[in-house]
């Protein structure tokens, strides 16, 4: 069978197979872990160096009434992000994680596959289908520590989230009832006879469904709360990805289902543009308050979905490669930060900004990959961020958003209030504190290559660039994508 | 090609290498004379280019004003570097490196990317450096970090607007975004009004680092500032305004080496309004000017940095310990006061001179008399503290030999620039066409440092005493107690109930469907 097929499945399998093994032997189950991890980076890698031109796979050779997957450059983006943050976060958390540590690997293989889903596949049914797994299984690990704060920052969660599922199902339902088909480019065919105003209610009703998973203020609010109280591994696959797969499924459905004339026509983009600086205006402005690390981190991660928002709703070239680098940079910086506070975490439970105080010299290279990935998350030169920031802003430019454009760096100096405030204290020396707890190397090592990315992709941008420069090609042109789809 | 700018940024990292000393100085020292021997043999014309992105960039470009910046720049790091080697951990040296490397490439940029790359890793390796220095310093830093990134994001906006206003990076095609321009080249030049982050880090960072600072920070400013907003005939004044604050504001210090920081703002003024002017003339004058400045500004904040090293103690009363017990410095100091005096025979007469005869009009023109009268006035207080007046205090420990070194070699030079101002012509290839030693010129040079001389005799008890120390009202200070404020009030609404979040999600609901309307 093909391999993007494998890409989705083969979590899955080892999740079931993991839960089985648990029960025999702890050898066992962390050699599949290993096993699976090492054949599934391999599949990912087959199946992004396979993405241009994109790929449909039928699946049971049902043809259009079958399901069908397909990889575009879009989804090859994303699985390359899966790739780097899947398996930096397994093997950072089969020695971090002590609590339940089995039913964290295998909710994190579950989630996986969740997302591998919803980003490979062409049909709209399954999209929600692969949502709610990758939903089920955050919530779950939200809860994972079983603590009073953990229970109810997942049930805050699990109902926002909910209410926004709902919508998402509704606009599905509504969908399929007017044009009778769940594949996406027969949708998009059928659409262009449905009525102007219909349509429009249910983009609305998609975006505001997926507005909750993705963040965006004031849907934001159980996202700080579930951060805090949820394990910090998590944290970055939740920053990274879940947050991440969800705009990808919304830009997916606009701009294929809908196409982008209509997005035009309807001021959606509008919208979108100024919902992004109001989100991350106000995101910047609570993150000052914060005095939990995870919290900070956790508003910080909102504010950049707002400016990936922005360069994803511009419609034109430009928006769409920076705002899809973003969400690359995003979770490569983000990961980075969550995971060296995970390690100031698991040496001496620190993870209020009090606690971290003169960590600077006790873990030096430790707090000099946190600075160079708070540098680049602010948007500072040479590392990652500054350069798909600059990409968002000169597209904002070429739409005509000078606002959007001019408040982003407003953003920029905003970010560096908090970060600044983070690193001196990192930097100032302290009396107290004994080290509890030396990190050993399958803690530092995931963080060290998270954190060289960001320098490496600030430096030599061309590298993912080259992958991500396809992008707009079939987002743009929705026909080509939709001849593809149909062809296969 | 290796560029000096480069050099400096391996040199960088290089010094990861240095796990004792002796390869510490080893490696400071080749990388620090190569970079000067390298600047000393470019030829103006020579340029880079690579492709970024879809840019083709220039990082690299050689001409006259490029060369002889970049000159001054790489011959007072070395002096910088060695003053300060024996004091600085490694990982200063290294921030050093990388801030000295940054300003030389910025120096020899060609267009508007690079620019603002390095202009903003001069910022985050200036504050990194300040905030790791010592214990007393993070504050400062803080503010300083802020203070210059508003000057990067807004000299990146300007970038935008002429990028899209003209398709092209290049440094010679600016078309719009000149106010934002002149934010930016205005913080880094502490001009009135965005000046708060000078004197305030310059006299609380370790001595040493104030030395590094004060080379490279303004006048990488006042580079860009020619490149990018040179001939605004209305900055003169504005240049003239900020200068005479200066020097009304640096009266009033007790602190050495915030005296000297606001005489850097009035030395600065000088820049300004050479560039300002336009003509070539005026130009050359700046930047001979901005030479001038960085040998006895750098020699001054060393002598300040050698009485802390020695005494511990930085106030002007504690500028007595000059004299007979530190020979070399007391020399340097003499020269470097008769300097920025304007003195005959010693480098600053020949670049304000220069300055002065470029200019047309006459407001401008007494506006430099009395900004050299201004100048000779705060610095005879000085000179006065150092010398006229008894102390009993007494030297802790003697300067090391390598901050001797760096001392005597930029007094050296001043002192070889004073005797034959047509050096700086010859290594140049410009030519002025003033004859320096002219009667005339000479008069009209030495009388605003006479009159000083006299105001000063004649009003002795009200300029020396000590003045009470207040609290500036601070604007930017005031604007960031509100967004804290604004915030706080914000954070308190977000208290947890999922209630609340629940009606925030109902409402955006039907705003959105409202919007279909």
């Amino acid at each position: 069978m093909e391999s993007a097929v494998w890409i989705i499945l083969l979590p899955l399998l080892t999740a079931f197979f993991l839960g089985i093994f648990k029960l025999y032997s702890d050898k066992l189950f962390y050699s599949l872990v290993i096993v699976s991890m090492v054949i599934y980076l391999y599949l990912l890698i087959l199946v992004i160096n396979d993405s241009y031109p994109p790929k449909v796979y039928s699946i049971g050779d049902w043809g259009l009434l079958g399901i069908n997957l397909m990889v575009d450059s879009f989804s090859a983006m994303f699985l390359l992000i899966i790739a780097i943050l899947f398996i930096t976060v397994i093997i950072f958390s089969l020695n971090y994680i002590k609590v339940n540590k089995h039913k964290f690997i295998i909710l994190t293989y579950v989630m996986i596959a969740g997302i591998a889903g919803m980003v490979l596949t062409a049909d709209l049914f399954n999209l929600y289908v692969f949502l709610e797994v990758s939903s089920m299984s955050s919530y779950a690990l939200t809860a994972i520590k079983k603590t009073d704060k953990s229970i109810e920052s997942s049930f805050k969660y699990l109902i926002m989230s909910t209410f926004g599922s709902f919508f998402i199902l509704l606009a599905t339902i509504l969908t399929y009832y007017l044009t009778g088909t769940l594949n996406m480019a027969e949708i998009s065919l059928e659409f262009k006879s449905v009525p102007f105003m219909i349509k429009s209610t249910i983009m609305f009703f998609f975006i505001f469904g997926y507005g909750i998973k993705i963040g965006l203020v004031p849907l934001h609010a159980w996202m700080p709360d579930s951060y805090e109280a949820s394990p910090i591994p998590y944290n970055v696959l939740s920053s990274g990805l879940v947050m991440k797969s969800a705009i990808y499924a919304l830009i997916r459905l606009l701009y294929v289902i809908f196409g982008v004339e209509f997005l035009t026509e309807s001021g959606i983009l509008n919208i979108g543009v100024f919902w992004g600086v109001l989100t991350f205006i106000i995101a910047h402005t609570l993150a000052y308050q914060q005095s939990n690390l995870n919290r900070l981190l956790g508003y910080s991660s909102i504010a950049q979905i707002g400016y990936i928002t922005i360069g994803l709703f511009l419609g034109n070239e430009k928006g769409l490669i920076g705002g899809s680098f973003h969400i690359l940079n995003h979770g490569i910086m983000k990961g980075t930060l969550f995971l060296v506070l995970g390690i100031f975490y698991y040496s001496l439970k620190a993870d209020e900004i009090e606690d971290i105080q003169g960590l600077g010299y006790k873990f030096p290279v430790l707090s000099f990959t946190f600075v160079v990935a708070a540098l680049a998350i602010v948007g500072l030169p040479p590392f990652n961020g500054f350069v798909s920031k600059w990409l968002i802003i000169e597209a904002a430019i070429e739409a005509g958003f000078f606002y959007a454009a001019f408040f982003i760096l407003v953003g920029t100096f905003l970010s560096l209030t908090y970060y600044l405030k983070v690193i001196i204290k990192l930097y100032t020396k302290t009396e107290k504190k004994t080290l509890i707890e030396k990190p050993d190397l399958s803690l530092k090592l995931p963080t060290f290559f998270l954190g060289s990315l960001c320098i490496l992709f600030g430096i030599v941008p061309s590298l993912p660039l080259s992958l991500i420069n396809n992008i707009p090609k079939f987002l743009l042109n929705n026909s080509e994508y939709i001849r593809i789809l149909l062809g296969g | 090609m290796i560029t000096p700018g480069f050099l400096y940024l391996e040199g960088a990292l290089f010094l990861f290498l240095a796990i004792n000393n002796k390869i510490k100085y080893i490696i400071s020292f080749l990388i620090t004379t190569g970079a000067l021997i390298i600047t000393f043999y470019l030829t103006p014309g020579y340029s880079l280019q690579i492709n970024f992105l879809n840019y083709t960039l220039i990082p690299f470009r050689v001409d006259d004003i490029s060369k002889l910046t970049g000159l001054i720049f790489t011959l007072s790091g070395l002096a910088a570097v060695f003053y300060s080697i024996n004091i600085s951990s490694r990982s200063n040296l290294q921030l050093i490196f990388l801030f000295i490397g940054s300003s030389l490439t910025v120096v020899f940029t060609g267009d508007l990317f690079i620019l603002y790359i390095f202009w903003e890793l001069m910022e985050i390796s200036s504050s990194f450096l300040i905030i790791t220095v010592s214990d007393l310093t993070k504050k400062t830093g803080y503010y300083f970090f802020l203070m210059q990134a508003v000057g990067g994001l807004s000299l990146l906006w300007g970038v935008f607007l002429n990028h899209s206003a003209t398709g092209s990076l290049s440094l010679n095609a600016i078309e719009t975004g000149i106010p934002f321009f002149m934010i930016a080249v205005g913080i880094k030049l502490a001009f009135i009004g965005l000046h708060t982050w000078m004197p305030q880090t310059y006299s609380k960072v370790p001595f040493y680092v104030t030395v590094v600072l004060s080379i490279y920070t303004t006048k990488v400013g006042v580079y860009v500032m020619y490149r990018l907003l040179s001939g605004i005939n209305i900055l003169a004044y504005a240049g003239l305004i900020s200068a005479l604050f200066g020097i009304v504001m640096a009266l009033k210090q007790n602190q050495v080496r915030k005296l000297l920081s606001y005489s850097i703002i009035t030395q600065v003024g000088y820049m300004v309004i050479g560039i300002s002017i336009g003509s070539a003339a005026g130009i050359t004058g700046a930047f001979f000017h901005l030479i001038n400045h960085i040998l006895y500004k750098t020699v001054l904040f060393m002598v300040a940095g050698v009485v802390i090293y020695t005494t511990g103690k930085e106030n002007l009363e504690d500028l007595g310990i000059l004299g007979s017990k530190l020979p070399i410095t007391s020399l340097a100091t003499l020269v470097a006061f008769m300097a920025i005096s304007g003195v005959p025979f010693f480098n600053g007469y020949m670049s304000k001179t220069i300055i002065k005869e470029a200019l047309q009009e006459p407001v401008l023109i007494w506006g430099l008399n009395l900004m050299s009268f201004g100048t000779s006035l705060m610095f005879l207080k000085f000179i006065y503290y150092a010398f006229f007046q008894n102390s009993n205090i007494n030297l802790n420990r003697k300067p090391t030999i390598s901050m001797q070194l760096g001392l005597g070699f930029l007094t050296i030079i001043m002192i070889l620039i004073g005797i034959n101002p047509f050096l700086l012509e010859n290594l140049t290839n410009i030519d002025v066409d003033i004859n320096y030693f002219d009667i005339k010129l000479m008069l009209s040079g030495i009388q605003p440092f006479l009159w000083s001389v006299i105001v000063f005799i004649l009003l002795k008890k009200y300029l020396v005493k000590e003045y009470r120390r207040f609290i500036y009202y601070d604007i930017y200070r005031e604007m960031a107690k509100i967004f804290v404020k604004i915030g706080y009030k914000l954070s308190i609404y977000h208290n947890g109930k999922l209630s609340k979040y629940l009606l925030w999600a109902t409402t955006t609901l039907i705003i959105l469907l409202s919007l279909l309307i």
